[in-house]
């Protein structure tokens, strides 16, 4: 099947700041795909690049199949996006301010009353965008990204400053665009989320893809056992590195992380065990999807 | 295009500083005509044939009708313009500053189409300054004119009237896309009507080349290439439309400005390069978020 977004080689060049650096990534049709990077990581420029609205130094960025830079028009006519912060007109109401981006795209008028009830702010429509709390913002901004029955949808922290129970709520919304077949590129910092939301994952540092694909695998890649010993560790340390299944080993908070497949706890207890090793604590260990994101970004 | 403009002219028309900025053209408007009418009514006994009788008759023909419409759209084309900045600055400039230009693009990203159906919705409202203005003016020179005599036909007054409101509109377009120009090349309101004021003062103080003017030739004519010596044209054109007589007021040397086609010709060029610049920055430079 045809990509939904497909970027190849894709910079960006501020000056001698690189933004992006030769970006190649793909995301299939229906995908809840996660974008991760620490702040200035150029996530926000990537999204930007991926809407026309910042040109890229070089390599070039295809959604839906057609060339931003060339076809703008037929690139994003079935996308919806929100980009950082909502901007919106702050004396118009939240239906004005969605009736002027119905108008500018010329779609049906009727779609204003389904995307705010889409967000709930159906009974908030007629009050002005400037007495919305963050929260409503967030949600207006979601409903404009839904306005032209998007193909694509693109969220820049779409819960950023949301309280527990509107995160929630714009989880299950993403959750429900996602069955009905949308494709979700997700960009944020809240990696639990991700982590529920999303199949596959991109990692950006400094502009550079360092880590991409599902995130069960990154997930997997962090699997293995932690020991705790009461005692000398040194012992502990030797045993293990002389078993041909065990992988690297690291000190972590008084204890030994190994990386071997959690399945070998039991071996790994009785081989201490035996050669008297005192053990406190033994389990199986497996990071989270913001282990694996500090890990992978401290490197 | 026709729903690109309905989306500006929503986003303009409620838009408090388009209000603020109407009621304060049309109070002014108003205080010139009380202005002149009290001149002509105190001053109306000199004596004929001096420079001030003239004068006199020239602010009476100003208060009322047809004349009084020449008043609307001279204020139209003085003050209006300042107006016209501020509202183009604040059109413009606030998409940068809310960050909803980035909203909008990324929705219609055809930057050519947006910066015309803005421009377009602009003038709209000039457009309809002015006939708000002139509705005020004709109500106003009805009842004036049952206080002092009327000069000239008030039929041939509102036959001019569509071209005379055309005319002020066409002088009103280089300040509105000049100012367009800088509010992007700035991407701020505020260098938008720092850009567009400042040219308007410049314009207007263009002395030295003023009185290089004097010298004739080829002075003369460079000097006519400037766009305030353009308008000049085509605002004494509407004076004369409604009756009125500029030269008894003002000491310009009328008979030295451009014809009427060189003047159209030379605005025409200025807006045209005007916008071409304005255009070319908006597609070429990124569009960032919130400023």
């Amino acid at each position: 099947m045809e990509a939904v977004i497909h970027t190849e080689e894709l910079t960006k060049q501020f000056g001698r700041h690189i933004a992006v650096d030769r970006l190649t990534l793909t995301v299939g049709p229906g995908e809840v795909f996660g974008f991760l990077g620490p702040n200035g990581a150029g996530k926000t420029t990537t999204i930007a690049m991926l809407l026309g609205l910042i040109r890229p130094t070089s390599g070039r960025a295809v959604v839906l199949g057609h060339d931003v830079q060339r076809e703008p028009q037929a690139a994003l006519a079935r996308v919806g996006a929100m980009i950082e912060a909502p901007a919106f007109y702050p004396y118009l109401s939240a239906y004005d301010n969605l009736l002027v981006l119905v108008r500018m795209g010329g779609l049906p008028v009727a779609r204003i009353d389904q995307a705010l009830a889409a967000v709930e702010l159906t009974s908030r429509g007629r009050d002005q965008f400037r007495t919305f709390s963050q929260g409503m913002r967030q949600r207006l901004a979601i409903a404009a990204a839904l306005l032209a029955d998007p193909q694509l949808i693109l969220l820049d922290e779409p819960t950023n400053g949301l309280d527990p129970a509107g995160q929630h709520e714009i989880r299950e919304l993403i959750r429900n665009l996602a069955a009905a077949g949308r494709t979700i590129f997700l960009s944020g910092h809240q990696l639990h989320e991700i982590e529920q939301l999303c199949g596959r994952v991109a990692i950006l540092k400094q502009g550079r893809l360092i880590a991409e694909g599902p995130v069960a695998d990154l997930l997997h890649q962090g699997r293995g056992v932690l020991v705790r010993i009461q005692g000398e560790v040194a012992q502990a340390l030797e045993i293990l590195r002389g078993l041909p299944w065990v992988g690297a080993l690291e000190q972590r908070d008084g204890a030994i992380l190994i990386d071997a497949p959690p399945e070998r706890t039991p071996e790994i207890t009785a081989i201490l065990a035996g050669a008297g090793v005192a053990i406190q604590e033994i389990r199986a260990h497996s990071e989270t999807l913001e282990d694996v994101f500090l890990r992978i970004t401290s490197e | 295009m026709n729903h690109l403009i309905a989306a500006e002219w929503l986003k303009l028309t409620k838009r408090p500083l388009t209000r603020i900025l109407l009621a304060i053209f049309v109070a002014l408007l108003l205080l010139q005509i009380a202005a002149q009418f009290i001149f002509a009514s105190m001053l109306a006994g000199v004596g004929t044939g001096s420079s001030l009788a003239l004068q006199v008759a020239e602010y009476q023909r100003r208060s009322v009708l047809p004349g009084i419409f020449g008043t609307a759209l001279g204020h139209l084309n003085g003050l209006g313009g300042i107006f016209a900045v501020i509202l183009t600055a604040g059109a413009m400039g606030s998409e940068y500053s809310w960050g909803t230009l980035r909203t909008q693009l990324a929705r219609r990203p055809d930057r050519a189409r947006f910066l015309i159906a803005k421009a377009l919705t602009i003038l709209l409202l000039l457009l309809l300054a002015g006939l708000v203005s002139l509705v005020v003016a004709g109500l106003l020179g009805i009842l004036l004119g049952s206080l002092i005599p009327t000069s000239g036909s008030v039929v041939d007054g509102l036959a001019a009237l569509p071209l005379g409101l055309l005319r002020a509109l066409f002088v009103l377009l280089p300040y509105v896309l000049l100012t367009l120009c800088f509010t992007i090349a700035g991407r701020s309101l505020l260098a938008g009507v720092a850009g567009g004021l400042v040219y308007l003062v410049l314009e207007g103080g263009f002395g030295a080349v003023a009185a290089f003017a004097q010298l004739g030739g080829i002075w003369r004519q460079i000097y006519n290439l400037t766009i305030g010596q353009n308008i000049n044209t085509l605002v004494l054109l509407n004076a004369h439309a409604f009756g009125l007589q500029p030269e008894q007021i003002a000491p310009t040397a009328f008979e030295s400005l451009p014809s009427p086609l060189q003047a159209v010709a030379v605005v025409l060029l200025y807006s045209a390069s005007f916008f071409v610049t304005a255009l070319y920055l908006l597609r070429k430079r990124d569009i960032g978020g919130a400023g």
